[in-house]
Parts: C-alpha cells; structure tokens; sequence
C-alpha cells in the first residue's frame, strides 16, 4: 500500500519511520552546493548586514567617534 | 490544543519530507564525519582568502578610479598635492585616507559604497559641473567623519609624539604645540583641501 508523506497513525509519523536511501553523488551534489554555494552566500549576506547595520547606526547617531 | 492522532500533517511537514529536502536536512549516509568536517574546513580556508582578496582588491587605487567621477576629479587633483609625490616617495593612496582601518569599520564604509554606487548608475557627479557644485556636500561628510574620529586616518601614518618640531616652520610648530600636542585639535581642523581643492568657501556653512 502506498502511504503519503505525513501520514501519522496513533501519534507517529509513519512515513519518517522509512526514510528513503539517497544515492551517493545525490549526496556529494548537496554536500558542494551547500560548501560552494549555499554557506559562502550566507556568509557574505552575513557580513554585509553587519556592515549594513553599522552604517545605519553612524547615519543615526553621528560617524564613529562622535557618539 | 488537540494532538492530531492521524491523518496528514501540515505544510512544514510536507515540506520537509520532500526527498531533496532530506538530502540537506539528515546525517549523511555515504559520507563520514571526518570527511565532511575536513570539506568544510578546506572550503571555509578557500572562502576566507576569497574574501580577503576581493576585500583588498576593494580597497585599491585601481578600484576607486575605476568610476569615472573619481578618476576625473579627485584623483586628478591629488596629484598635485605632497600626498601623490614628495622627497621620500611615500604617497597616499584613496583608501588610506579614506577607508577605515578596524574591520567593522570598513565592513561599514563598504556598505556605505552603495551609495557611491547608486550615485553612479543616476549620474549624480558624472560631469565636472555636477562635481564641483556637491563638492561642498563631499566635502563636509568626509571633514565630519574626519572630526568625530580625531583624524584617525591621519594618524594611521602622521604620529604626533614622533614630529620633530624643531624642523617645522616655527608657526607650524607653535600652533602643532599649543593645539595638537595639548590633544585639543586633531590634524582635521587646521589641514583641509591637503589633497584635494577645498569646496568654495563661500558655500560653506559654519567653516571657522
């Protein structure tokens, strides 16, 4: 019988129980999307909004030094 | 609130059981630890260099005239000051007087570039007339940074404890005695238009 994911009988997922085995270069594919890709974006995304918030700060409270 | 005994969860779930969902969400299965920490510190090395390159590569005279405004009008202008070409051959280049040192500090001047960048794309100093008629704006924020952080820049280079003020002009070496070694002024308030041409003064409010 085929059972769609989510399915819970008697409080339990019955459909994670059984996760399905991903084929290896699946898994290599994710693993240099996220090195490559994914990590570094955030990573940039990350220091840009440091920057970001530093200089709406300065714009706010006077440039570094005068607060 | 009731526990759904059964029946099909919500979207999250549905969601997040999405095969390629998994593939990102559950312990791998093919690859060990070691291997994927070792990856991911060989890609945090690669990342790290990149960044700093292209931090640096930023942080460049080649960068800064890449726009024509800055090509055509202050770097023109600074080479005809002591900050471009003097006895010892050391010069100033933009970012050294004009980016901070402390990293957040650049992070956020950095950021503060998309300004430029928006000034660029709409042409707001594409012409020399353009230019000259904002220069007493430009002006202003670079002196009002300057004030707030004691010359900072300044100092990354000029040391007062190591000026040698019996070689200075003896007004010079007054005025560095009375104000600057007393911790009064800082360089900003006496030396302005050093490197480029200073705004009409005219314009200007408050200037003393």
């Amino acid at each position: 019988m085929h059972v769609k994911a989510c399915t819970w009988i008697e409080g339990r997922d019955v459909t994670q129980a059984t996760p399905a085995q991903p084929r290896k270069w699946h898994e290599a594919f994710a693993f240099l999307i996220l090195a490559v890709f994914i990590w570094p974006f955030i990573a940039v995304a990350f220091v840009g909004a440091y920057g970001l918030a530093f200089w709406s700060y300065f714009m706010l409270a006077g440039p570094p030094g005068s607060q | 609130m009731a526990t759904l005994r059964e029946g099909r969860r919500g979207l999250w779930c549905r969601l997040t059981s999405k095969p390629w969902v998994q593939l990102f969400t559950r312990p791998s299965t093919h690859f060990s630890l070691a291997f994927l920490t070792l990856g991911g510190f060989i890609a945090g090395v690669a990342f790290w260099g990149a960044f700093n390159t292209a931090l640096e590569f930023a942080n460049t005279e080649q960068f800064c005239i890449g726009c024509h405004e800055m090509r055509d009008n202050v770097y023109q202008e600074l080479q005809k000051t002591v900050h471009w070409s003097n006895r010892t051959g050391v010069r100033a280049t933009c970012p050294d007087c004009h980016v901070p040192h402390p990293w957040t500090l650049k992070i956020a001047r950095k950021m503060a570039a998309s300004k430029e960048v928006w000034g660029h794309l709409f042409g707001l100093i594409n012409t020399r007339e353009k230019f000259v008629d904002l220069r007493p704006t430009l002006a202003q924020h670079e002196w009002d940074r300057m004030k707030a952080s004691r010359s900072a820049e300044c100092r990354n280079c000029h040391s007062a404890p190591s000026m040698a003020l019996d070689k200075q002009k003896s007004e010079a070496a007054s005025a560095h005695k009375a104000q600057l070694l007393t911790g009064e002024k800082t360089c900003i308030d006496c030396h302005r238009g050093i490197a480029h041409q200073l705004p009409n003064v005219e314009e200007l409010q408050g200037f003393d």
